[in-house]
Parts: C-alpha cells; sequence; structure tokens
C-alpha cells in the first residue's frame, strides 16, 4: 500500500503581520461597499475588485518577480486566499488565472507568452478560463474531439467546449485539444494545450443559464481558429501531462471546503439564540472538520511549495471538502427552522442560494466518483 | 513529525511487538511527558504522539496512556511518580473531606496499582479499590472495575492541586488516545488495501471492484485526516488555543473510528467477523478509545458552544487559530 501523509505545516509568523493587512483591506472594502459577502465568492466575477486586488499586490503572489510577479510563497498566497473567501470576497475574475493558468504558462509556456500575459493576471486584468469539458467528454476528458491541425506558424481550431466557467467573457483560455486522431490503446496521446486568444475570429461564445439563474458557464465553438505557435504549452501532444500537472493546483485549495463558510457565519447568531444538544454538536462538528480541511489544505500547499506533485492528496481534499460543503446547507436545515428564502436578505437569501449551487459542487473540478478512482489507484488498489 | 519522534516510534514499535509492562517501563515509555529529571523529555507532545500512534498500531490493550498522562498529573502536581501502570480518571463531582463524591459510574482497569482522579485542576490519587466495584469490561478485553455513585464518597490518598496554566489533563489523555486512534485506523486502511488485492470473486480481486475502490478511498481519507489533526494538535497544545485543536482531532477521530470500522468490516466479509482474524482487535480498539477522554459527542458539543459564543465574527479566526472552550 503506498502512505499518503499530510503533514500541517508549522506556518512562519511572518505570515500573521500579512494576514492582518488583508483583514484590514477586506474591512475596508465591505465598508466602501466595494462588495456584499456571499458564498462561493472564487465564482463571483467583478473585474473592479480583482484590479483593486492587483493593485495592493494580491494576484500572481507565487509567480516568479522575472515575470512580473510578486515571488512570495505558497503559504502567503493561500493566506490572502482564504481570507476573501472567508469573508466571501468577490474573487472570481482572477481565482482561475491566479491559480493554475499563471503558473501552467510560467512552467511551460514561451518566453513571448509570459510576456503577454503574465503582467496583466497580476495587474488583475486578465481573465482566463479553462477549456477542457466538451458535450461528450466530460469526466472522460480523453474522449475530446475538438482539434487542432498544424497550420504555416501555428495551428487552426476546430470545435466546442461547454461548461467552461467565465468562457463568454475571459481574455483567453487554455484549451486543451487533440493533435492526433484518438488511439483507444493511448487514450491520452495526441492532445495539446493552448492558450486561446478568446477574441480571435471563428470563436462563437454563448453563457449558459445555470439552474440558479447565474450566466457564469459558456459554450464556444471553434471554426478555423488560428493560435500561433508561440500560445502552446509545452510540447505538442503531451496535453495529458500538462493537464494532469494543474490538477493539485486546482484541487486542493481553500475554495473546495470554504465556499459555504459565509452561510455558516450568516446562521450563527440564530442558531446561538436556538441551542440545545443538535445545535451544538453539527455546529462543533462543522467546526472540527473545517478546521482539520484547512491543515490539510494547507499540508498540500507545502507540498506544492517544496515543488512536489500531490495528485492524490489534492483529489482527497477536494472529495472530503466538497462532501463538507454539499452538506452543509441541508445540516442546518436540520437544525434551524428557518426557511430558505432568495428575497429575504442574510441567512435565508444565502441558505437559499447555498441550495442552489450545491449540486455544482460535486461536479466542477471533477466528481467524487472520479476522484475516488485516482485515489484508490494511488492507494494500490489493482 | 520530527527525527526525535521518527526513533521514538521505531523504538516503541519494537517494544510493542514484545508487549509487556515491564518492556515498556524499561524502555521509560510512561515518563514521556515528565520533566528530563524524572526520565522524561518535558511536555514533548509530538514525542508522546509518536508513542500513542504505535500503540494503535499495534492495536495495543496497555494502560500506557493512560499513565502517561496521570504521571504528567502527578508531576506538575508535585506528587511522585513511579513505574506502575496507573489509571486516570476524569470523573463528574466534587472532592469534599478528603473523600470523591462523584455523580456518575467511572470505571478504571483492574490491574493498576492506583488511579489519578482529576476535577478541573484539583486532583487526587485513589490507591485502594474498595469492595464497592462491580466488574466491568472494555471492548477491547480490559478487565475494569466500576464505581457507582455512593453517599459516603470513595476514599482518596492524596490531594493536590495543578499550578495554573497547566493544560487540562482530559487534553493531554484525548490527544493521545486521538493519535492511538489514528494509528489503529492507518493498520485498518493497510490490511483493508492488502485484502481487497488478495480476495478475488467473480474471477478478479473485489478491489477492482468500483464500489469497493470507492469505499476504500473514502475510509483512506479519513486515516490521512486522522493523522493530519493529531498531528496538528500535537503542536498546537504548545502554544494558545491548543483545547481547540484538541478537541476537533479527538471528536473528528472518534466520529471517523466508526466509518472505518464500518467500511473496513464490509470490504473483508465473513474472514473479517472472525476472532482468529486480526481486524476485530484493531477495530475493538477503535470502539473502545473513542468514548474514552470524551466521544465526538462531548468534543463538538464544546467546540460548538464556543463557535456560539464567539458569533459571527469570530468563526472565521476559530477556524485559523482556534478558541478557547
Ligand atoms: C458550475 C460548473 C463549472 C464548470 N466549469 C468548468 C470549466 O471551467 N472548464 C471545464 O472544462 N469544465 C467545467 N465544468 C465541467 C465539469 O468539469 C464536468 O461537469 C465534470 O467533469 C463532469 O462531467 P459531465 O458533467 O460531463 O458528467 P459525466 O462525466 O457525464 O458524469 C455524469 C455522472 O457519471 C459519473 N461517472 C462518469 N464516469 C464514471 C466512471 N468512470 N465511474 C463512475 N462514475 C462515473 C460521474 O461521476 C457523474 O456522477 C464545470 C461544471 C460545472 C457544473
Amino acid at each position: 500500500m503506498t502512505r499518503f501523509l499530510l503533514q500541517p505545516p508549522d506556518l512562519p509568523p511572518a505570515l500573521e503581520p500579512l494576514r492582518r493587512d488583508v483583514r484590514a483591506f477586506i474591512a475596508r472594502a465591505r465598508d466602501a461597499g466595494w462588495f456584499t459577502p456571499r458564498c462561493h465568492g472564487w465564482m463571483a466575477f467583478d473585474a473592479d475588485f480583482s484590479k483593486r486586488l492587483g493593485a495592493a499586490g494580491y494576484i500572481g503572489m507565487t509567480f516568479p518577480k522575472a515575470w512580473g510577479g510578486h515571488g512570495r510563497s505558497f503559504f502567503e498566497r493561500y493566506v490572502v486566499n482564504e481570507e476573501m473567501l472567508a469573508a466571501g470576497a468577490p474573487v472570481g475574475f482572477h481565482w482561475i488565472a491566479d491559480r493554475q493558468s499563471g503558473p501552467q504558462i510560467i512552467k511551460h509556456g514561451t518566453d513571448e507568452l509570459r510576456k503577454k500575459v503574465i503582467p496583466g493576471i497580476v495587474r488583475g486584468e486578465i481573465c482566463f478560463a479553462i477549456g477542457m469539458s466538451e458535450p461528450d467528454a466530460g469526466s472522460d476528458l480523453a474522449g475530446i474531439r475538438s482539434k487542432a491541425t498544424k497550420v504555416d506558424g501555428g495551428w487552426k481550431l476546430e470545435g466546442r467546449k461547454v461548461w467552461t466557467t467565465n468562457g463568454h467573457r475571459a481574455h483567453y483560455m487554455i484549451a486543451l485539444f487533440r493533435t492526433a486522431p484518438l488511439d483507444e490503446k493511448k487514450r491520452h496521446a495526441g492532445m495539446t494545450q493552448f492558450v486561446v486568444d478568446l477574441s480571435s475570429p471563428g470563436i462563437t461564445r454563448r453563457p449558459i443559464r445555470d439552474m440558479s439563474g447565474g450566466e457564469d458557464f459558456s459554450e464556444s465553438t471553434y471554426d478555423d481558429v488560428f493560435v500561433p505557435d508561440s500560445h502552446v504549452l509545452g510540447q505538442a501532444g503531451e496535453g495529458w501531462a500538462l493537464v494532469t500537472g494543474e490538477l493539485a493546483y486546482e484541487r486542493s485549495g481553500p475554495e473546495r471546503f470554504l465556499s459555504n463558510l459565509p452561510l455558516l457565519a450568516a446562521a450563527v447568531p440564530g442558531l446561538a439564540q436556538q441551542d440545545g444538544d443538535a445545535v451544538r454538536y453539527e455546529t462543533g462538528r462543522l467546526m472540527a472538520r473545517l478546521s482539520i480541511l484547512r491543515q490539510m489544505s494547507l499540508a498540500v500547499a507545502g507540498k506544492l511549495e517544496a515543488g512536489e506533485q500531490p495528485n492524490v492528496e489534492a483529489a482527497l481534499v477536494k472529495d472530503m471538502g466538497n462532501a463538507l460543503e454539499q452538506q452543509m446547507p441541508g445540516i442546518l436545515r436540520r437544525i434551524d427552522q428557518r426557511r430558505p428564502d432568495l428575497g429575504v436578505e442574510g441567512y435565508e437569501s444565502l441558505l437559499a442560494e447555498a441550495l442552489l449551487q450545491a449540486p455544482s459542487i460535486t461536479l466542477r473540478g471533477g466528481t467524487p466518483e472520479i476522484l475516488r478512482g485516482i485515489i484508490a489507484r494511488g492507494l494500490g488498489l489493482r | 513529525m520530527s527525527e526525535t519522534a521518527d526513533m521514538l516510534a521505531a523504538s516503541a514499535a519494537q517494544i510493542f511487538k514484545r508487549g509487556g509492562w515491564d518492556q515498556i517501563a524499561d524502555a521509560g515509555l510512561h515518563r514521556l511527558l515528565l520533566p528530563e529529571d524524572l526520565g522524561g523529555a518535558g511536555d514533548a507532545y509530538e514525542d508522546a504522539v509518536a508513542v500513542a500512534t504505535q500503540v494503535g498500531v499495534h492495536a495495543l490493550a496497555t494502560p500506557l496512556l493512560e499513565t502517561m498522562a496521570a504521571n504528567w498529573c502527578l508531576a506538575k502536581a508535585g506528587l511522585n511518580v513511579d513505574d506502575l501502570p496507573c489509571g486516570l480518571v476524569l470523573p463528574e463531582g466534587d472532592f469534599l473531606n478528603g473523600r470523591l463524591f462523584c455523580t456518575k459510574p467511572f470505571t478504571v482497569p483492574k490491574d493498576i496499582g492506583r488511579a489519578v482522579i482529576v476535577l478541573g485542576s484539583d486532583i487526587a490519587v485513589m490507591d485502594s479499590f474498595s469492595n464497592q466495584t462491580t466488574a466491568s469490561m472494555s471492548l477491547d478485553g480490559i478487565p475494569a472495575r466500576q464505581f457507582m455513585p455512593t453517599t459516603e464518597g470513595l476514599d482518596l490518598a492524596e490531594l493536590a492541586s495543578l499550578p495554573a496554566e497547566t493544560p487540562s489533563p482530559v487534553l493531554i489523555l484525548a490527544l493521545l488516545k486521538a493519535a492511538a486512534m489514528a494509528g489503529a485506523m492507518d493498520a485498518v486502511l493497510e490490511l483493508t488495501v492488502d485484502y481487497a488485492n488478495t480476495r478475488k470473486q467473480f474471477g478478479r480481486a473485489i478491489g477492482q471492484f468500483q464500489a469497493m475502490q470507492h469505499m476504500i478511498a473514502q475510509l483512506s481519507g479519513d486515516v490521512v485526516a486522522a493523522a493530519a489533526c493529531v498531528q496538528h494538535a500535537a503542536r498546537a497544545l504548545q502554544g494558545p488555543h491548543g483545547d481547540w485543536a484538541v478537541a476537533a482531532a479527538k471528536g473528528f477521530t472518534s466520529e471517523a473510528a466508526g466509518s472505518v470500522a464500518a467500511m473496513a468490516h464490509q470490504v473483508h466479509g465473513a474472514i473479517g467477523f472472525t476472532e482468529d482474524f486480526v481486524l476485530q482487535r484493531y477495530t475493538k480498539c477503535l470502539w473502545t478509545w473513542r468514548e474514552d477522554a470524551g466521544s465526538e459527542s462531548a468534543w463538538y458539543d464544546l467546540l460548538g458552544s464556543a463557535a456560539l459564543r464567539g458569533g459571527s465574527a469570530g468563526l472565521w479566526p476559530a477556524i485559523v487559530e482556534g478558541a478557547s472552550l
């Protein structure tokens, strides 16, 4: 059996002044009316807020200074991001770029590309999307059909992407395309990641309305779209390895268990009035699990900082964290009699929104069924 | 884990394979939490956790953890420490006129010479176990005596107080029991993965069935989380609000003990239900230890009360820094 250990790191004391600064920033932002706290803040798209964060130095913190980043540690970035989510701040505009697209480009992109996009990401002015899923390729990503063909100086894209968060309003998409036909014996070969400028001719995009009424994800089609060679990530044909390399970044962060924290915070005064054994037990249980998941997630950040690729550990954090955040509205319903109500400001509308978002938690970023398969293989089940 | 903790874990593992109290006492494991002049390493919670984890890895039915915590209390209170197994009792009730008046029954293992009784920051030693006890037996098979509340109270030998600023002794025992559970769960996971890879049905290893894989993956999540929260709690106990981290660790491991045991038994089928197969030793330990030093009900209740007291604004800081229980 392979053992997976998540050893909670000893956080450097130097993080505390940073945390104080971030909390002060958030308090000022709230007082100034720049945002109203909400759940799933990392899905909330607010270009102005991201620019302000960029100006404060809170985006691209781990990116090397040479490329316009701040050269700071994963833990410093973690502190900023967890404080934002806990406060319910709208960080959706830059979240994906800061979390994975930027790091992916720094690791695998050409210098030309790095110069073109990294400084803009850091300023909070460039929004990225992840173009993996397609109509016939969800969990089974190797089933993508969108394809790229080599042409002089670059590639031509044909195909369609769906469920792309922010796809209709992002500037760029890191998109996975087939660059060689599917070989059933080597399903993961022959795919390539491209950084696609979404303003290129030949791209049509439209938002898809989700069941909560939001328009955060989208569909896009690619008809003879040119992408220059300088926008290829890594080697052509090695897209699968690149996609897997992103997953530890994508799956282990605080957004995998803190999405509904603003709801719990709003519930507390009412719960305190009600009290009772079940109220205390469930509140305590949620607090224990949140505290522990945070330590586990920090431990993954420690592994990323050390240059490891903790994919299985990240899958564990996402699976446990998603289960908790998905269950939270249901747990609150059992111990608090207030009805969810989209029209009543405060706890009632936060609960209603959390209930409407709940199904998406275990879909976006990989389903529990897929995550558990990864974990089982990691453990050595054959 | 630190290098010393690693080395301690390795030598504890050797001792636990052979087993008896004499070997444990010869190695001084029961004195680990004492100051150096009494044969310990100070309040070395991380080292103690490394040893306690091995107790779990070997499903050892031993009063070692109670003795470690009891000795720690005795030394803090300036009382004598010896090398015999010792009980640690956290009853509900009062000390009055040198006697213990408890309001609920409690048990101590049968084969101990004395027990340390803790009530808040007062401690007492009990070394005569009168006839008023009834036989009791925990799920892991350790014979014990049960004391019932009486109007006369129970005889106590020595009374003392813990100095101010001492962490509550229940935290020490809760941390050690949580560590033991984390160790036992780790062993259960290993048994389960091995079994799933070897047992064949329908022409293939049962570990190839997705239902089994997903159950074992979930089991492994609890195991990884248990180890992580115990490690964190051991370190947090050195700083402010260590009680929060210990409460989370003992609450979580106690809750997970139930689901881990259930999933492991399901994977093992009938063989796991036999006395001969080793799994039951671990699951019985888990079912016993989750009750010791406060079950998840007790700890979640404390965490919940603290969270509700702290209000909306205190919620997030409590998750980050902990809060007073
Ligand atoms: C809000 C939201 C945002 C998203 N954002 C993005 C984005 O930005 N970029 C992007 O590329 N994608 C995005 N997605 C898509 C997401 O990654 C997919 O929804 C997910 O991978 C599942 O694919 P699917 O929806 O096609 O479901 P399917 O793959 O068809 O799965 C349906 C069900 O079958 C189960 N299943 C599938 N295969 C197996 C198996 N082998 N064993 C057992 N069970 C199985 C699944 O677990 C699931 O329960 C987003 C989705 C949502 C809901």
